[in-house]
């Protein structure tokens, strides 16, 4: 009996301390938890945009000065980007029509820098019809530096075995002090509200 | 992921249980003043299995060498649990276990298909539908087995079981 209990409650603490208190059940869910929790910093490293300027992420969103909208692609891809394609074309439409520009930086990051040159994302810039000053398109300068950048943001790329790339999508709102503070799905009905947040907080 | 859940784990769980096997008879009857009819050793293994059910644990223990020898240890016990703790049990003990455990699995399993997205980050699509199938199969199997013991009194008989 009294093992019986002891047992139930080592049970109960496990499945209490892998559900991070039975919050989430899924590493996708704990990411975004930790990162509203820990607020994490940009990481400093080199980064490349489709103009082939290099810059330091780190650096570049505090002299920025903005809120900062981030996602993950790959330009080959043909399912999840796409969505997230859309959904920065329309938050670019709305940045503009509130008058965001000098508060809100779009910026999709590509986890390929094998494929995607600067070349190949300044092409793809354009068939989104990216303003530049508003979203910025980017690589790493150097491919070592992508396991840190991924980690930080809390993003598993695996190989689909087909020439592509299976990812978790979604959009990682940065802090003008650089830090990570909030995730939300690429198809999340609220960012419209966070925005017009943004734009009443003037 | 399928060959993780549905292939390592099995195959860890019955490590557990042939290294069980060789407990001598002396070791084996003062384990059962601590294990009454079974119950605290299905415990163990019902609360083993939940947990690396859960998407996150699977997602985990591939970044995470701590976790991954938890993994080998608890999954060998509760295959050690399960083999001390079978025959004391009764048919009741045993009903209770399995009626909890395997409508679990297909819900497990059934959340595997059915999920819109991915549940563990490091495992293909198309992986966690097979994984989820797996489960549903296995679930329903052990329940049709169970099934055909619980009503077949000459299988009863046969394993030497009384209620």
């Amino acid at each position: 009996m009294a093992a019986s209990v002891i047992l139930l409650l080592l049970g109960i603490w496990a499945v209490g301390a892998i559900t991070e208190g039975f919050k989430v059940i899924t590493s996708e869910q704990a990411r975004r938890l930790e990162i509203s929790r820990k607020q994490p910093a940009v990481p400093d490293m080199r980064l490349i945009d489709q103009a082939g300027q290099m810059f330091r992420f780190g650096e570049w969103v505090k002299e920025k000065n903005k809120f900062l909208i981030v996602d993950f692609i790959y330009t080959n891809c043909q399912s999840l980007c796409r969505a997230l394609g859309t959904e920065f074309q329309q938050l670019q439409r709305n940045v503009v029509e509130r008058g965001l520009q000098d508060r809100v930086q779009l910026l999709s990051v590509s986890f390929d820098p094998v494929h995607d040159s600067h070349a190949v994302l300044r092409q793809y810039a354009d068939r989104l019809q990216a303003t530049p000053d508003i979203w910025t398109f980017a690589t790493v300068g150097k491919a070592s530096d992508l396991d840190a950048l991924l980690r930080t943001f809390g993003v598993t790329v695996i190989p689909d075995r087909q020439g592509g790339f299976q990812h978790n999508a979604a959009l990682v709102w940065v802090a003008p002090s650089g830090k990570l503070v909030r995730v939300t799905d690429y198809d999340a009905s609220d960012h419209l509200s966070m925005l017009d947040e943004l734009a009443g907080s003037n | 992921m399928a060959l993780h859940m549905l292939l390592q784990f099995p195959l860890i769980l019955l490590a557990g249980w042939l290294l069980a096997k060789g407990v001598p008879e002396q070791a084996r009857s003062m384990a059962q003043t601590w294990n009454h009819a079974g119950i605290a050793g299905l415990l163990v293994v019902a609360m083993v299995l939940i947990f690396w059910m859960i998407p996150r644990a699977l997602d985990l223990v591939l970044i995470d060498r701590t976790l991954e020898f938890w993994k080998f240890l608890t999954l060998a016990l509760a295959g050690a649990a399960l083999e001390l703790s079978w025959q004391p049990a009764g048919m009741i003990v045993r009903g209770f276990f399995l009626g909890n455990m395997l409508p679990m699995m297909m819900v497990a399993g059934w959340l595997y298909v059915e999920a819109p997205v991915r549940l563990c980050n490091s495992y293909l699509s198309n992986d966690q539908l097979r994984t989820g199938s797996g489960l549903l199969a296995l679930a329903i199997a052990g329940s049709m087995v169970w099934l055909h013991a619980f009503f077949m009194p000459s299988v009863r008989e046969a394993d030497g079981e009384t209620l």
